[in-house]
């Protein structure tokens, strides 16, 4: 029925004269989720270059960091990746702990993992169904976002905020679940399941979508690591490497659960882990309800945060790779300098590589299952 | 920070602090407390495979960090790669510092074989930053070392595409130098920077 998309070796027949064509994708567009814009060298439907412009979101959160104390600095990072803020608290958090030495109370360690999981699913589910309005299909999008509307809910309940939330802090979390609030989890988690065969139904076997995904957008292991793929990116390209794996942070390493992996390295491979995920997320969190301690949620710490200087590099596996902070102390009350490494950021530098070769309608495919958030590449 | 200020700044809770460790950057391997077996083991591999080239080895708080000249870099990073024992095949991530006597590059690699990483760290003057790229060895690092020079103006020889990424492309300075001073236009110069500036200004001296 449809021969395997390859990318193009093509050139004119002899005697025709062609023409190349510049064409701006985004900055905006619906299918780039945010502010990205592409600049593409066409021949024909063929993409012959393509040369991605970011920036347009950039507020210098790196500086802004710097002129902070470690504490207010911490609502800044809601703003990185805001469809998955708990993680970025996570990690900012992990930072600050780590140049304190301080360790976290366990109950505060297993609700960190609860909101990051939920938050991942969340995530992934903005992930399919955005990913299936770029392909024309217009449902799905609706049924993800009823789900991820009652994970917001749940948040909202435990912080307040739907998606700035600034619940984890150095330190532990900034406030203990209320009473009933990890039974509405482990509701909403017996309420997915079903919901997901629903959205498979409609999306993972669809005709339509399985020819705009398979075999588009190839990207080989030895690909991936040479341009610091992570997350989904990565391991859908054959290499099992996960963070909460490799160098378990908080309680993963008391958690059984398995990585999520995909050979083929293709969009639908991407599209794949990333549901996949949420099945192992859903585990995860069940894990961690079974297994929460009582206790405090919040270490002892000084009121004024002042680290004894040093360096270190925390980093944290979110929906869309690994998210690093580096961060220096020079045993002030302010950060001496912060680098963000934000996963979408590196995910998307292959776009240069990756896109020539392909046609252009293949680009929307691309570009959606790379899952960027530009709010993060641009920070 | 003191003893006493600790405990007069010291919120009630349940969990007391563990002992901030003692270490700082700059003091010698056997100094530093409290020592992971893996990462002096790590840190012992690094400086017995290079030697004579690390300029300094510290491992503090879960991090082991090599100092090591710029003109060695490409064939320390081409080592790094290709030896067997250490294959560090990932670069997570590169930061820029501003020290301001001097400026720094950190290369945070990890190996996906031997699940192991560590920091790598050259030292720049501040007048002629320049360092060759090290795109050829891990690609991943092209946007990274673009991110550097746009905003701490460090000038990456050899880069296939060394252009500003973030700022548009007629910004002038490199904000996160810590001398930068903003000056936005709409700002009469005669009434001198706005007051949320002067902020950064305080320490700097």
């Amino acid at each position: 029925m449809t021969q395997a998309a390859q990318p193009s070796t093509h050139t004119p027949p002899q005697g025709l004269r062609t023409e190349e064509l510049v064409v701006n994708m985004g900055p905006q567009h619906p299918s780039t989720h945010g502010v990205l814009r592409v600049i593409l060298k066409l021949d024909g439907e063929w993409i012959v270059e393509a040369h991605p412009d970011i920036g347009y979101l950039h507020r210098s959160f790196e500086k802004m960091g710097e002129l902070r104390t470690y504490t207010n600095g911490l609502p800044l990072t809601d703003r990185w990746d805001y469809l998955c803020a708990m993680t970025n608290n996570l990690v900012y958090s992990m930072a600050v702990e780590q140049l304190l030495e301080v360790e976290v109370p366990e109950r505060a360690q297993y609700l960190r993992v609860i909101v990051c999981e939920l938050n991942r699913i969340a995530s992934h589910l903005v992930f399919i169904g955005t990913y299936g309005l770029d392909l024309g299909a217009q449902t799905p999008f609706l049924y993800c976002f009823r789900d991820r509307e009652r994970i917001l809910h749940i948040f909202e309940e435990i912080c307040g905020a739907r998606l700035t939330y600034s619940y984890i802090y150095p330190g532990g979390v900034s406030g203990d679940a209320l009473p009933g609030w990890l039974e509405k989890v482990d509701a909403f988690l017996d309420y997915l399941p079903p919901m997901m065969r629903e959205i498979d139904q409609l999306l993972t076997g669809n005709e339509i979508f399985i020819l705009r995904t398979r075999n588009i957008g190839l990207i080989s292991p030895e690909q991936a690591i040479d341009w610091s793929l992570s997350g989904p990116m990565l391991r859908a390209s054959n290499v099992n490497f996960d963070l909460r794996k490799e160098s378990p942070y908080q309680v993963y390493d008391r958690l059984d659960f398995s990585v999520a992996v995909a050979e083929q390295g293709d969009c639908l491979a991407r599209y794949h882990v990333r549901v996949a995920e949420i099945g192992e997320s859903i585990k995860m969190v069940k894990q961690c309800l079974a297994q929460i301690p009582d206790g405090p949620t919040r270490a002892k710490l000084p009121k004024t945060i002042k680290p004894p200087a040093g360096e270190v590099y925390a980093r944290v596996d979110t929906p869309r790779g690994e998210l690093g902070v580096y961060m220096i102390s020079d045993g002030t009350d302010k950060p001496y300098r912060q680098k963000i490494r934000g996963p979408a950021f590196v995910n998307l530098s292959i776009l240069s590589e990756l896109l020539p070769g392909w046609k252009i309608a293949d680009a929307v495919s691309i570009l959606g299952s790379i899952d960027v958030v530009m709010g993060e590449v641009d920070r | 920070m003191s003893e006493e200020e600790k405990l007069e700044n010291t919120e009630t809770s349940d969990k007391p602090l563990k002992p901030a460790g003692k270490a700082s950057p700059g003091k010698a391997l056997a100094e530093v407390t409290p020592p992971d077996p893996r990462l002096l083991a790590l840190a012992e591999l690094l400086q017995s495979t290079f030697g004579d080239a690390a300029l300094e080895s510290v491992v503090d708080r879960g991090m082991v960090t090599l100092v090591i000249s710029p003109g060695t870099l490409l064939d320390t990073c081409q080592q790094l790669k290709t030896d067997p024992a250490l294959s560090f095949d990932y670069l997570a991530c590169l930061t820029s510092i501003d020290r301001q006597d001097h400026l720094e590059v950190a290369y945070n690699l990890r190996s996906l074989t031997h699940k192991h990483e560590f920091c790598l760290k050259v030292r720049l003057p501040r007048d002629t930053p320049e360092i060759p790229t090290v795109t050829s060895i891990w690609k991943g690092a092209n946007w990274h070392e673009r991110e550097a020079y746009d905003l701490m103006g460090i000038h990456f020889q050899g880069h296939p595409d060394l252009r500003r990424i973030l700022l548009p492309d007629e910004w002038e300075g490199h904000p996160l130098r810590k001398y930068y001073v903003y000056e936005p236009d709409d700002v009469p110069s005669e009434q001198g920077p706005p007051e949320h500036l002067l902020i950064q200004l305080e320490g700097v001296e």
